[in-house]
């Protein structure tokens, strides 16, 4: 009888158990990537689309060209890259710039929709980091602008929404990008 | 007299939570890392930006890269595993998609990798072959800065 207690609680040998977990561990150290993936997301149009939609009235083009040693025009006139933030603000809501079409979001109902569009042109020789780099800008001028319109609509930042509200706030601030 | 005898005796060292340990700092790559599916053949320096957004991790399908083979100053593509001539780019992806299953055919994004000393020029002809394939998503990556 002292026997068969023995044998019930005899701990099970877990030492090779680290040694499996270790060649796991090893493995995976070896065949991952740290490195974190992020990007701009971008959506290429179809190969076959006509453009058929008329030029867009000029009034409603916001042009910024890099000229081949990084050079930055807005409209043909001298930019600081500290301003274009500012400068595609002013593009998208003052009333002098970019028309305003009231247009009937789902899920909200009528809002002033900026037609606005933004063309970015480079020169061959133009630095690819000084592309991405007034890519930023430009996202950050949206992203702040679609901040203030969700604190406008729903008291709340553009981050703290359900999906459903911000794809709202993107069609009420869209961002046409045009290259 | 027989407790103060065991008690003098040394005690081994349990190494049954050993496992436990190592099987968390298992979980915790697995969970954090995500497995290498290409291998670059080019140096490339990322351009830095602030408004980036962390691509999910199993939402890219075709890493295209634009860097420096090692030695070399030229910029040269390499699509998938395969450093590649650029106007073969757009069959390459074609054939690519081809090949996947129809989901996700449907949801196909390519990632582009290109070094900060890039011409846009060069750009511009990479992105000219994706047209062709046309209907895209394009992730552009970047460095969180």
């Amino acid at each position: 009888m002292f026997r068969r207690r023995r044998d019930i609680s005899s701990p099970v040998n877990a030492g090779s158990m680290a040694d499996i977990a270790f060649l796991l561990l090893i493995f995976f150290l070896l065949t991952s990537s740290m490195d974190r993936n992020y990007a701009y997301t971008r959506q290429a149009p179809p190969a076959d689309e006509k453009n058929d939609t008329p030029p867009p009235n000029p009034r409603n083009v916001l042009t910024f060209s890099i000229n081949s040693i990084g050079d930055l025009t807005a409209d043909g006139k001298p930019l600081n890259f500290s301003k274009v933030e500012q400068e595609v603000k002013d593009f998208m809501t003052q009333p002098a710039r970019a028309e305003k079409q009231i247009q009937d979001i789902n899920n909200y109902g009528k809002y002033p929709v900026s037609m606005g569009v933004i063309v970015i042109k480079t020169d061959d020789k133009t630095r690819y980091e000084t592309y991405i780099r007034l890519n930023d800008l430009i996202n950050k001028a949206f992203a702040a602008l679609r901040n203030q319109t969700a604190q406008q609509i729903y008291n709340t930042n553009y981050a703290n929404l359900s999906p459903a509200k911000q794809v709202v706030i993107n069609q009420c601030i869209p961002q046409n990008i045009s290259e | 007299m027989y407790r103060t005898r065991r008690n003098r005796a040394v005690p081994e060292i349990s190494t049954a939570s050993l496992p436990d340990i190592i099987f968390m700092l298992l979980f915790f790559f697995m969970v954090t890392s995500t497995i290498r599916k290409t291998t670059p053949k080019v140096a490339v320096q990322l351009p830095n930006a602030q408004t980036i957004e962390k691509l999910p991790p199993n939402a890219t399908n075709l890493v295209v890269y634009v860097g420096q083979p090692a030695g070399s100053t030229t910029m040269q593509v390499q699509a998938d595993n395969a450093l590649i001539n650029l106007p073969a780019l757009n069959t390459f992806i074609t054939n690519y998609r081809a090949k996947l299953p129809k989901y996700k055919q449907d949801e196909f994004s390519v990632t582009l990798k290109i070094h900060k000393n890039a011409t846009m020029g060069l750009v511009k002809d990479v992105k000219d072959q994706l047209k062709k394939v046309g209907g895209l998503q394009i992730d552009y990556s970047a460095n969180k800065n």
